[in-house]
């Protein structure tokens, strides 16, 4: 039955080429739109390497002072190391918890070298490479008797590594960072500027420098550190949430005058999208809602469109439809086929709207994915092909075909069963 | 003619429905989309307030105690702030660097801030501050009102002197008389800023409202005297390069500096050109992102009213065909026909956008619109609403072209005898 649907619907895609071609091109416009928005979302929220753990991380990156005496004052930045091990290393809930200095560009050199240049530069803990999963093509990372200790070890991406030796087999060669000695204990493949959390081109342990806190006042509440917190589950967020809070509670009441806010972080992968600047709220229900919107138009319109087509085309064939109800073809019968020699038109346009938004994705990542990493880096932002192709996608382009064909094809399908055999032999 | 076609629009109601709902719906979402691009094209021709054509910045910071070469304090005489002041002078010896300037949270597409709110008497007012060595006016050309950098440097020199944008007169001084000579007033000192000159109005971004500022002297004596990694770190240098000398400087200065800038225990760390931190700075906010989001969207719509059209009078050619023959026999003219047809588009699209202009009106009017930027008046709608409807009918004329020319090519004879 239903290969003589596909067969009539071919047939008939055949016979108007012009607005077989309209339909296909709205169709795909519509998809391709949607899909870009989908696939931003993938990018920003999926699982890949090195931020393997997203779905079971919560992220505090920014934080605030507030002041007892004066309720209306307030500065922002980020979190220092007191507040990241007072409140956060204390946390008993999670599996494991990361204090991170964000990178920051630092001269990268070997001694007595002329060869100097900049890259990227992460402070991190021994259990950042727990929380993160970066593939280590030489050596490994600092352990944690070693951060403890402070020694000053350096893991490398692989490009630094080529642009200081020429090679990658570098372990226990020297590196200096600001004219600081160090040793590399390890050479990880590059990463992706998208996996914001992760990023930099050369981490040390923040043990081994002594940092001043200074500039940024505040009672040492305030830092340059972010906070990252991986769960056992994901159905741990409330918990640790909690637990958090009654962490900074305790903090915060020893304090004479500032308190921290955290302004509701911990945030989950999706949460922190919506949180741009240190001194936001996360504003959650904005985003959905102007998604929503744009979705909801990016479907309606091509829909309108398409309805609109299908009942002309509709209004052509009543004649078949009135011999096939002739012959005893039930409305319910009607519908589906009328639904589903419109979804073969649907489908096809999805796929090709499909495949036009990873074309714009993969060329304009820059400005699709506007992702704030490259603000002081060198890098150009990289986007690797396993971050886009996940079943997910499949299935979400699948659905909103469904949608849109429904929103289509509904009205004229419903219309088209409505009529009675006269009417339709008619050609009324 | 027109009661003609409504007549003629009355008898195809059932896909003019479609159509007119698809318009009526387009001309929203298309206004509001527009609306904001009008609003950013609006903000982004204004000026700015500075030129940051050939100018350049240079970070510098401090070794550590750890570092190789590091020069403990015992060991040295001068302060951090006497090494700054001294590569300064160097850098101002390159040829073809104009000027050189030192300050802080003030360059343009600057991601820190600092503001307070000053007092003039009662009034009180929230400026944005910026700390800066005369020099930096040269650097980003900021000028008075009458386009004179000079001026400003002749009188931006003593003792609590600062200068203020034009707008912070405007704010303050209702009577319309000179703000020059008069004292701000901080909340926590109370000496007072006396005020000596006037800038332009002075943006962030191109991309925002100006803002009320306020430019702070840091005079060299201050400079030589600070200490610590702070004055390093924050510090802006800015150098403004002749055009002459503008390409390739980035290599030259690294070339020519890189030793010469070891004075103490600072170091260079990066040259950018600020066309690039410029770059960096929208890619973060996103401005020119969400720019380039709203054309697309603007363009989809458009591209949706084209199928529209062509789909919906594609499928009357076949009804035309007949008429379109007993009009010709009656002696229209072809280009007659054509015109009867992009009427009826037209009229659709009118009766569309009549209910959908009332609406955005509304929007507008509540506010619903950007209004921080450029305030929501009569023209500003009727500007927009105007270029939605032309954009809206071009679509249209393009998309009954083709399905026109189709129905016309027919023979009256032939046609007349199938029917």
């Amino acid at each position: 039955m239903y290969k003589q649907y596909l067969n009539q619907s071919l047939r008939l895609l055949k016979e108007n080429k012009l607005l077989s071609a309209i339909s296909i091109i709205g169709t795909a416009l519509a998809i391709c739109m949607i899909m870009v928005i989908v696939l931003v979302y993938e990018v920003k929220t999926a699982n890949y390497e090195p931020e393997v753990n997203r779905d079971r991380t919560l992220s505090v990156r920014w934080a605030g002072v507030g002041y007892k005496t004066h309720p209306d004052w307030h500065s922002n930045y980020m979190l220092s190391l007191k507040s990241v091990k007072e409140c956060f290393y204390t946390l008993k809930v999670p599996e494991t918890v990361t204090g991170v200095v964000p990178f920051q560009q630092k001269l990268v050199s070997i001694p007595g070298g002329s060869n100097r240049f900049n890259a990227s530069l992460s402070y991190t803990d021994a259990s950042f490479w727990k929380i993160f999963k970066f593939s280590f093509l030489e050596g490994i990372p600092y352990t944690q008797a070693e951060f403890e200790s402070g020694i000053k070890k350096a893991v490398v991406t692989e490009s630094v590594a080529r642009r200081l030796y020429g090679t990658i087999d570098i372990i226990g060669k020297a590196i200096q960072l600001n004219f600081m000695p160090y040793t590399i204990c390890g050479v990880v493949k590059d990463v992706s500027t998208f996996a914001e959390a992760a990023y930099a081109e050369v981490w040390i342990p923040y043990n081994s420098v002594k940092r001043a806190n200074t500039q940024f006042g505040a009672d040492g509440i305030l830092g340059d550190y972010r906070c990252y917190i991986l769960a056992r589950k994901n159905g741990d967020f409330e918990k640790i949430k909690a637990e958090v809070n009654k962490n900074v509670a305790i903090f915060n009441s020893i304090s004479e005058d500032q308190v921290l806010l955290l302004r509701g972080q911990p945030d989950t992968q999706f949460e922190q999208i919506a949180r741009r600047w240190a001194n936001d709220d996360s504003k959650i229900s904005d985003l959905v809602l102007k998604y929503g919107v744009i979705i909801i138009v990016l479907l309606l319109v091509p829909a309108i469109n398409l309805s609109g087509m299908t009942l002309s085309r509709m209004r052509e064939r009543m004649l078949e439809i009135g011999v096939r109800k002739a012959f005893g073809a039930t409305r319910g019968e009607l519908l589906k086929q009328v639904l589903y020699e419109n979804f073969i038109l649907t489908l096809m346009g999805g796929g090709v709207g499909l495949a036009l938004s990873y074309v714009a994705i993969i060329n304009m990542g820059d400005w699709l994915l506007g992702n704030s990493s490259i603000f002081l880096s060198s890098a150009t932002p990289s986007l690797k092909l396993s971050m886009l192709f996940h079943i997910d996608v499949f299935v979400y382009a699948l659905l909103f075909c469904l949608l849109l064909n429904l929103l289509s094809a509904g009205i004229p399908a419903w219309k088209a069963s409505r009529t009675t055999i006269v009417n339709a032999l008619n050609e009324k | 003619m027109i009661k003609h076609l409504i007549k003629q629009i009355i008898n195809q109601r059932i896909s003019n429905v479609w159509l007119w709902l698809e318009l009526f719906l387009v001309s929203m979402v298309l206004w509001f989309v527009l609306d904001n691009i009008f609003v950013v094209g609006n903000v982004f021709f204004n000026p700015t307030g500075f030129d940051i054509k050939h100018t350049y910045r240079v970070t510098l910071n401090e070794l550590s105690p750890n570092s190789e070469g590091y020069i403990p304090a015992e060991r040295k005489s001068t302060t951090s702030g006497e090494d700054l002041l001294e590569i300064i002078k160097r850098m101002r010896t390159i040829p073809g660097v104009e000027a050189v300037s030192y300050s802080y949270f003030s360059y343009p597409y600057c991601s820190g801030n600092a503001s307070s709110s000053y007092r003039l008497d009662t009034a009180s007012i929230q400026l944005l501050k910026r700390y800066i060595t005369p020099d930096f006016l040269r650097v980003f050309r900021v000028t008075d009102v009458n386009g004179s950098t000079e001026k400003l440097l002749n009188v931006f020199h003593g003792e609590n002197s600062v200068l203020v944008s034009e707008d912070v007169e405007q704010e303050l001084m209702k009577d319309g008389k000179s703000m020059i000579g008069k004292l701000l007033m901080h909340p926590e000192d109370s000496i007072g800023n006396k005020v000596v000159g006037l800038t332009t109005k002075i943006r962030y971004t191109e991309f925002q409202r100006e803002d009320a500022s306020i430019f702070l002297l840091v005079r060299e004596s201050y400079i030589a005297k600070s200490e610590g990694p702070g004055i390093v770190s924050d510090a802006e240098i800015c150098i403004r390069v002749s055009p002459s000398v503008d390409h390739d400087f980035v290599n030259s200065f690294r070339k020519t500096m890189d030793n010469q800038i070891k004075v103490g225990n600072l170091f260079l760390v990066d040259i950018k050109s600020f066309s690039d931190i410029r770059t960096n700075y929208l890619q973060i906010t996103g401005d020119f992102n969400e720019l380039k989001t709203r054309v697309a969207i603007a363009s989809f719509l458009l591209i949706n009213i084209f199928l529209g059209i062509i789909g919906t009078f594609w499928f009357r050619t076949s009804y035309w065909k007949p008429e379109m023959g007993l009009r010709i026999a009656l002696g229209s003219t072809r280009s007659n026909l054509r015109h009867l047809l992009i009427a009826e588009g037209l009229i659709i699209l009118v009766l569309a956008i009549i209910p959908s202009a009332l609406v955005c009106y509304n929007i507008g009017h509540a506010e619903l619109v950007d209004v921080v930027r450029v305030n929501f008046t009569f023209t500003r709608f009727i500007c927009v609403m105007l270029t939605t409807y032309l954009l809206m009918s071009a679509m249209i004329i393009l998309g009954i072209w083709y399905p026109a020319r189709q129905a016309m090519k027919v023979q009256p004879a032939e046609v007349l005898h199938e029917q």
